[in-house]
C-alpha cells in the first residue's frame, strides 16, 4: 500500500524517474479507455505533461498475496484535465506487484470503467 | 479431445516444466492456457473452468464489477448466456518465474437473455504456478474504445 500511494505521489510530482523505478521494464499497463501502454508511453504520457490531476480519491483498497505476487485492488474517482478537456473518471484497478530481489516491482497494471 | 488437452495442462504441467524451464516453453502453456479457457466458457464446461482458475480469484468484469470464481463461473455456465463467437487475440506473454502475467484483446458476441451483445476488450491475467499447476488468480476485462 505504501508502494500504491508512493505511485500517487510521483503521478501528482510528475516524477518519471520515481515511477520509473518502481515499473518493471515489461510492465503491462491497460489504460480507461482499453489502450495498451509500454513504461516508455506511460512515462512519455507522464513527461509530457498531458494529464492534469485535479483530485484523486482512492475509495477502497485491498491486497492479496500469493506468495511473491501481490495483487492490489481498489476503485478510484479522479477529476482533471487531459489535452484541454476536463474529465471524470470512476474505475476499479488492479495492480499486479512482484518480489524481484528485495524489491517490489510492478509487472502490470489496469483499470475498468466502472459502469454500475 | 479438447478436454483431455486441458487435462495434460493442468494435471501434467510438469511435463511442459521440466521439458525446458525456460520462458518460451511456459509461454506456449499459457497461451494454450487461454485458449482452453476460451473454449470451457464456448462450451459451459464447469470442471474445465474450475482446473484453470484458483479458488481465490480475483476478477475484474468489462462493467467493472468484482466478482469471484464462484460468481465468474455461475454466470458462464449460465443458460441465459448463449455466446455465438469467442475468440481472443494479440496474446502477448510476460514471465516472473512463477508468475506470468498474459494480456490480449477479447471478443465475445452472442445472446444474452434475449438481446444481442458484443464484448471487445483488452484483459490481463494474472497467472501462478502452484504445486504442479499453473492456475488463473486474477483477471481483468477493459473495454477498447
Amino acid at each position: 500500500m505504501a508502494l500504491e500511494n508512493a505511485w500517487d505521489q510521483a503521478l501528482g510530482r510528475e516524477d518519471v524517474n520515481a515511477l520509473s523505478a518502481i515499473f518493471d521494464n515489461g510492465i503491462v499497463y491497460i489504460d480507461y479507455d482499453g489502450s495498451l501502454l509500454t513504461k516508455a508511453e506511460y512515462l512519455l504520457r507522464v513527461k509530457q505533461n498531458d494529464i492534469h490531476l485535479q483530485q484523486v480519491v482512492t475509495e477502497e483498497m485491498d491486497v492479496q498475496l500469493f506468495g511473491t505476487t501481490a495483487i492490489v485492488v481498489g476503485t478510484y474517482r479522479i477529476r482533471g484535465v487531459e489535452k484541454g478537456k476536463p474529465y471524470l473518471h470512476h474505475g476499479r484497478y488492479m495492480n499486479t506487484w512482484v518480489l524481484i530481489g528485495k524489491n517490489w516491482i510492478c509487472v502490470a497494471a489496469s483499470t475498468t470503467p466502472i459502469l454500475r | 479431445m479438447r478436454r483431455m488437452i486441458l487435462c495434460t495442462l493442468l494435471v501434467a504441467p510438469h511435463i511442459f516444466v521440466a521439458q525446458a524451464d525456460n520462458a518460451d516453453s511456459i509461454k506456449t502453456t499459457l497461451i494454450a492456457l487461454e485458449n482452453a479457457w476460451n473454449q470451457a466458457e464456448w462450451q459451459k464446461d464447469r470442471t474445465a473452468l474450475d482446473m484453470l482458475l484458483a479458488p481465490d480469484l480475483i476478477y475484474i468484469k468489462h462493467d467493472g464489477s468484482l466478482v469471484g470464481k464462484t460468481t465468474y463461473i455461475s454466470n458462464v455456465v449460465s443458460p441465459a448466456v448463449r455466446p455465438a463467437k469467442i475468440a481472443s487475440d494479440s496474446m502477448s506473454v510476460h514471465v516472473y518465474d512463477t508468475l506470468a502475467i498474459v494480456s490480449g484483446i477479447y471478443h465475445e458476441s452472442g445472446m444474452k437473455n434475449g438481446k444481442a451483445y458484443v464484448l471487445h476488450v483488452r484483459f490481463t491475467d494474472t497467472w501462478v504456478h502452484r504445486g504442479q499447476s499453473w492456475v488463473c488468480v486474477a483477471s481483468q476485462s477493459t473495454p477498447m474504445e
